[in-house]
């Protein structure tokens, strides 16, 4: 087990360590003024000695060695620098944003991975029924949809045409509600987004969990659990399914890199004060330190929710769960 | 001695891109009380076939599509599902031919047989791993091994398990299914033996499914022979030994014994099974058959009894003695 | 030899609906596509009536916030569509196929490397990448489709990969091996036509997850300036809120629904060349 996770945790650091990288080479390698992707197209209006001060934060007149070294400290002390748009450390920023696209991703992989294992098995188990084939149309239809148009058009619906659900953000803004009221009224912001990416991110769980549950049931355990006796319900959720789980447990975490994409595009349209919203406002004003802060913040997100996955994947396998414990 | 299982007239067709594969057809025989019947024939002759249609457990693209099977009188193939859940294990249970996978990789082989126990006695979960550790001290495995998962066992040890777990209700027939392939020659002398005193302990009736005729005469009580999905000959061991008749039979017989590869004998008659889609009416074996004539293309003989306790499905017998 | 195999595809094919109905679907948006010009009753990149007008016998989606004719945007949209959906994927594929075989054939430390590396990638939240790096090379058609495909490799590399290794268990290639025949040879000869079916299947699944990247991208703004995809357009319906007044209807619905069916088309058509390709899966059980 030790040496699956620490074979595991040294993938992790080659990520972060490429990902950190290309974040420091960026701005240093494109065509034009590295002052712009430093400190943002504001550049234009700062006096040199503005800009003189930028060089010397970033050590741009030292050796690119030496940057590097001071690119990375500042990043490990969580200094992600300054956004000269916002005119606010980029740290403070993230800190804000983080928890709500915690709140929406977390329930979203939740949610769509309980929803796609739950009717992928139903499919695996009417395989080649109408039930199935139904299913399986529909999640493909599903798959289709482009995130943000889904977004749009819940949005038109609910929100525009009905006037059931807010239209924008996270919360009711200067309204100062307190306790229950502020839940329900953050629920109520949640609902929309939820869906939505529930809606886009499901059908990848629901596919390889009726493909593993499929291959799950041809085996002999199964056959063997039947001939003892075993009821047809226990058969399906206690000796299938949960065989079945495994491979679904490798794309979670294959999908929680897709989900936060997800989550980027889906906070973009319903304007959700989230990271990915975030992104998305640093690359309209092309405020290119902030661009890379929050593409690092979304790369480590994923990078440690995998870690958690493969921490918590041996209590599901015992193949992995019991070697060299 | 009583009869405890009888198969009559037992037809399991598989629907396949191509056609229909009879891969069981017209199939009868029976087993008593204490009794080892070995099933033999070669690979893909419907044995496991036969097996799988005793126990219900044909799934589409399958199906039972003839016959019946009488467990101490009770209709097996006409049986509700919750009569099936009461004699399951209670009264017939399995050892699946490939143990390796038969048990379910995420949980202990204890729970397993927990399982069995659990669902089919009335004991509580303390006096049900009592007996779980009995039945593996039975089968040679340290009792305490229960909370083992299957993948930290030996493919042998593993076979263990599964007879231990057939044996956990104390059931009237065991089902062996090659519970030895995959196994090296010493692992499987020594499981085989374990099956027979086992058997002989408890009392058991049991049908050895297996190609390895040498072993089946050996320790077996009667003997049935497949070919093709049909049943050729069945007869007592000594018979078979002395007096078989079926062409096929002897083939099987006269081939050389080969101790190290006991597999041989049964691929070393010349030419090939006949594919089972769609097979016309005729004797399944005459393309293979030296004595083959006319008669055998075109019709297929009956299973009779030929002598008291001795059934062949040949035309010979019938042409030489009128 | 070969022609018969490819008549046998075409028949599991054909009684296929599925399948059927996804190339269908593909036949049509390639003749809007080629034809969008004769078709498009307005030029879309001209201002041709007032803005924010209502479907009507002219424009029959209304006119976007400039007045152009949203029907005609939308015909010359497939254009865009398709050809980064297919160029991407093309590229992309190129690149699996040979990290994959070159994985699959040398085997050893190259093999362990090379999928390393494919985990690697695969674990980079991809979308927020490309963001990162269509912010910093800025947009323009190809920036986009190189975006896409530096990143959408890796998982047909694996799936490439592992048909490799099973040809080469395959007697006939250790066979050829043994006798010394040249790598090239080899390759053209056993692997290739192996490798060449997969491939197929491969392309046409990361067509349709490339022409859903465009759509987001653009629709984030980074999509190409000088060009309109049907991304571009949600784009400006965002922008100017479009989608919380009635014209949600003509100018948020049309393009969405364009571009589910085009990814729907893509991914039928795959599913059922998987299903032809690779006979295991057909029939289950
Ligand atoms: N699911 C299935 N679909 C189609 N045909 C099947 C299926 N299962 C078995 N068959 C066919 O039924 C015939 C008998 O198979 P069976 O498994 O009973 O043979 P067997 O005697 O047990 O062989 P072995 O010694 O290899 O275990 C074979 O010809 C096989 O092709
Ligand atoms: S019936 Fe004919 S073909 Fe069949 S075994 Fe007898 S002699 Fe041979
Ligand atoms: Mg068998």
């Amino acid at each position: 087990m030790w040496k699956f996770v620490t074979g595991k945790l040294l993938q992790y650091v080659i990520v972060i360590m490429l990902m950190l990288t290309l974040n420091f080479l960026l701005p240093r390698l494109m065509p034009g003024n590295p002052l712009v992707f430093l400190a943002g197209e504001d550049v234009g209006f700062m006096t040199s000695k503005e800009k003189e001060a930028i060089l010397e934060k970033h050590g741009l007149n030292d050796s690119i060695v030496q940057q590097y070294g001071t690119y990375l400290k500042n990043i490990f002390t969580g200094d992600f620098g300054f956004s000269y748009q916002q005119k606010r450390p980029i740290i403070e920023l993230l800190k804000e944003r983080l928890p709500w696209t915690m709140l929406l991703t977390g329930l979203g992989l939740v949610l769509s991975t309980i929803i796609g294992v739950l009717f992928g098995t139903i499919s695996a188990w009417r395989r080649g029924t109408k039930t199935d084939a139904n299913l399986l149309t529909m999640f493909m239809f599903l798959s289709a949809m482009p995130s943000f148009w889904v977004g749009m058009i819940l949005v038109s619906v609910f929100s525009a045409q009905l006037g059931w659900l807010p239209v924008f953000g996270a919360e009711s803004a200067w309204s100062n509600l307190k306790g229950m009221d502020r839940f329900i009224d953050i629920v109520k912001h949640l609902i929309l987004p939820l869906t939505t990416l529930v809606l886009i991110s499901v059908t990848s769980t629901f596919m390889i969990m009726r493909y593993s549950m499929l291959n799950v049931l041809g085996e002999d355990y199964i056959m063997m659990a039947k001939a003892k006796g075993v009821k047809e319900k226990v058969i399906k959720y206690k000796h299938a399914m949960r065989n079945a789980l495994l491979p679904v447990a490798t794309v979670f975490m294959l999908s929680l890199g897709f989900t936060l994409g997800g989550a980027t595009v889906i906070e973009t349209v319903f304007a959700y004060p989230g990271v990915g919203r975030l992104m998305f406002e640093s690359v309209l004003s092309r405020d290119y330190p902030l661009i890379q802060a929050t593409f690092l913040i979304i790369t480590f997100s994923v990078v440690i929710a995998n870690f958690l996955a493969d921490l918590i994947y041996p209590i599901l396998d015992p193949k992995v769960g019991k070697h060299n414990g | 001695m009583s009869t405890v299982l009888s198969v009559e007239n037992l037809s399991t067709f598989f629907k396949t891109d191509k056609g229909i594969a009879k891969a069981v057809e017209n199939v009868s025989f029976s087993v008593d009380e204490g009794e080892m019947l070995g099933l033999i024939g070669e690979s893909g002759c419907g044995k496991t076939t036969v097996a799988q249609s005793i126990l219900r457990l044909i799934e589409y693209p399958g199906k039972v599509v003839a016959g019946s099977v009488y467990l101490n009188g009770k209709n097996l193939l006409k049986a509700t599902d919750s009569d099936l859940t009461g004699l399951r294990w209670r009264e017939i249970s399995v050892i699946p031919q490939s143990a390796m996978n038969a048990l379910n990789p995420v949980y202990t082989v204890g729970d397993q047989i927990i399982e069995a126990i659990l669902l089919h006695d009335n004991v509580n979960k303390k006096e049900a791993v009592e007996r779980t550790k009995k039945l593996l001290e039975l089968v040679g495995i340290d009792g305490e091994r229960w909370k083992s998962y299957p993948h930290e066992f030996s493919g042998g040890m593993k076979q263990r398990v599964a007879i231990a777990m057939a044996l956990a209700c104390n059931p009237k027939l065991v089902i062996s299914d090659e519970s030895t392939t995959g196994l090296d020659v010493l692992t499987q002398a020594q499981v085989i033996s374990l099956i027979k005193n086992l058997q002989k302990k408890m009392n058991l009736s049991v049908i050895l499914i297996s190609h390895d005729l040498p072993m089946v005469t050996s320790i077996c009580d009667r003997i049935a022979i497949m070919y093709a999905g049909n049943l050729v000959e069945w007869a007592s061991t000594e018979e078979i030994l002395k007096n078989a008749e079926h062409p096929y039979s002897k083939a099987l017989l006269n081939a050389t014994p080969d101790l190290s590869n006991p597999e041989r004998e049964v691929t070393s008659i010349p030419g090939s099974v006949p594919n089972l889609v769609n097979i016309p009416t005729c004797c399944r074996f005459h393309t293979r058959c030296p004595y083959a004539f006319d008669r055998c293309r075109q019709e297929t003989p009956e299973f009779k009894e030929i002598k008291p306790g001795h059934y062949v499905a040949c035309f010979l017998e019938e042409e030489q003695n009128g | 030899m070969d022609k018969q195999k490819w008549k046998h595809y075409w028949r599991v094919l054909s009684s296929n609906n599925l399948g059927l109905f996804g190339v269908a679907l593909l036949v049509i948006f390639l003749c809007i596509a080629l034809f969008a010009p004769f078709i498009a009753p307005f030029d879309p990149t001209e201002r041709v009536g007032s803005p924010f007008m209502k479907p009507n016998g002219v424009f029959l989606l209304g006119t976007n916030d400039i007045g152009q004719d949203i029907f005609s945007e939308l015909l010359y949209g497939t254009r865009v569509s398709l050809l980064i959906g297919v160029i991407a994927a093309l590229i992309s594929i190129i690149l699996g196929c040979l990290i994959g075989v070159i994985a699959g054939y040398f085997g050893g430390k190259v093999d362990s490397f090379l999928m390393r590396l494919v985990d690697l990638v695969l674990v980079i939240p991809f979308l927020p990448l490309m963001i990162l790096l269509a912010a910093f090379i800025g947009p323009s058609f190809w920036n986009i489709v190189l975006v896409i495909s530096l990143i959408s490799w890796a998982s047909p590399a694996r799936v490439i990969r592992s048909q490799v290794l099973t040809l080469k268990t395959k007697g006939y290639v250790e066979a050829a091996r043994s006798i010394g025949t040249g790598i090239g040879v080899i390759l053209t000869r056993h692997i290739l036509p192996g490798v060449i079916p997969i491939a197929l299947s491969q392309f046409v699944l990361a067509a349709s997850h490339s022409i859903l990247i465009e759509a987001s991208l653009s629709f984030l703004g980074l999509g190409d300036p000088f060009t309109k995809s049907w991304g571009t357009i949600l784009y400006y319906a965002q922008a100017r809120g479009a989608f919380l007044t009635d014209a949600w209807i003509w100018w948020v619905l049309p393009p969405g629904l364009l571009l589910t069916t085009l990814v729907i088309g893509f991914a039928f058509t795959g599913y059922s060349l998987e299903e032809i390709l690779n006979p295991r899966l057909r029939k289950e059980r």
